[in-house]
């Protein structure tokens, strides 16, 4: 069954290889796209999705505005999410795990790392590959 | 934490077009003029360090970045704008600029939102010129990638220590 991911990032051209890397990466989904996290709430309000992967830096809605968002709604409290961004910060992986994220993946990121950290959270079928994913 | 140098900035900006859009780029062989459409784009940085990091392309090489990122069979209509292509470069090169300037130390960065403009090729001397700029040829196309940065006051990196 293919996987249900919505995409969030102000970056049409980060949206595009997010999802090149993904089919790259062999995973089979559905995906949506948002280009902040306001657009991506009003998309998981009418559910259907698994995996919510966001950028941190957005205007309008941040993605760390809208993992708290997420986790103080019963219905997408226990979605599962991973951080796609460009941010140095040493300790932001921990940062976010501690807002219940699943894994960061910094960029410039390649199909590999996007594969290793999509295995850590998506149903058994795919499996991870020699990447350089970290887990938040 | 490594000194801010020009190969410091060029290594970062080579990293950043090679894993992102297969485009590898080197020093150019003499002066380069600049480039031409081009836009310049500026993304502040705040926190243990605090500066800004400006990348100066010409639009060509976000069409060329937009190609390289979509399968070939990919429609032109399709491709995303050569702009914010260029916007994201900016993005991904200032994240990898910051990491490398830490090294090993422990960081804590606010990353802005970037400002695009269109280049004025008056300022391509002041430009090459200013300390932490480089300038390379990305597969033909002219690209500079500069930092102006300083680290933070002592009470902002005893935050982070």
């Amino acid at each position: 069954m293919a996987h249900r991911i919505l995409i969030v990032d102000d970056s049409a051209t980060t949206r595009a290889f997010l999802k090149r890397a993904i089919s790259l990466a062999g995973v089979e989904a559905t995906l949506q796209e948002a280009p902040h996290g306001k657009a991506a709430l009003t998309l998981l309000a009418s559910g259907g999705i698994d995996l919510v992967m966001t950028d941190l830096h957005m205007p309008e809605m941040g993605g760390e505005e809208l993992v708290r968002a997420l986790r103080a709604n019963p219905a997408t409290a226990s979605m599962p999410v991973l951080v796609i961004s460009a941010d140095p910060s040493t300790d932001r992986g921990e940062q976010l795990r501690a807002i219940g994220v699943a894994g960061f993946v910094r960029k410039p990121f390649t199909p590999e790392s996007i594969r290793d950290a999509l295995a850590g959270v998506l149903a058994p079928g795919i499996s991870p590959a020699n990447g350089a994913a970290s887990n938040a | 934490m490594p000194d801010a140098t020009p190969e410091l900035v060029a290594e970062s900006l080579v990293e950043a077009l090679e894993l992102m859009g297969f485009i590898f780029a080197m020093p150019p062989e003499g002066p380069a003029a600049p480039p031409e459409q081009a836009i310049d784009i500026r993304l502040p940085f705040s926190g243990s360090l605090k500066g800004v990091v400006r990348l100066v392309a010409p639009l060509e090489l976000g069409v060329k970045l937009a190609a390289n990122i979509l399968p070939p069979e990919t429609h032109a209509e399709e491709l995303p704008s050569p702009k914010d292509a260029l916007g994201e470069l900016a993005n991904v090169a200032c994240g990898v600029v910051i990491r490398r300037l830490g090294g090993d130390k422990a960081l804590t960065i606010d990353m802005g939102l970037p400002l695009v403009v269109a280049f004025n090729p008056v300022q391509w001397p002041a430009l090459c010129a200013a300390p932490n700029t480089c300038v390379l040829d990305a597969e033909g196309l002219t690209v500079a990638l500069a930092l102006d940065g300083v680290p933070a006051p002592a009470s902002a990196q005893e935050n982070v220590a």
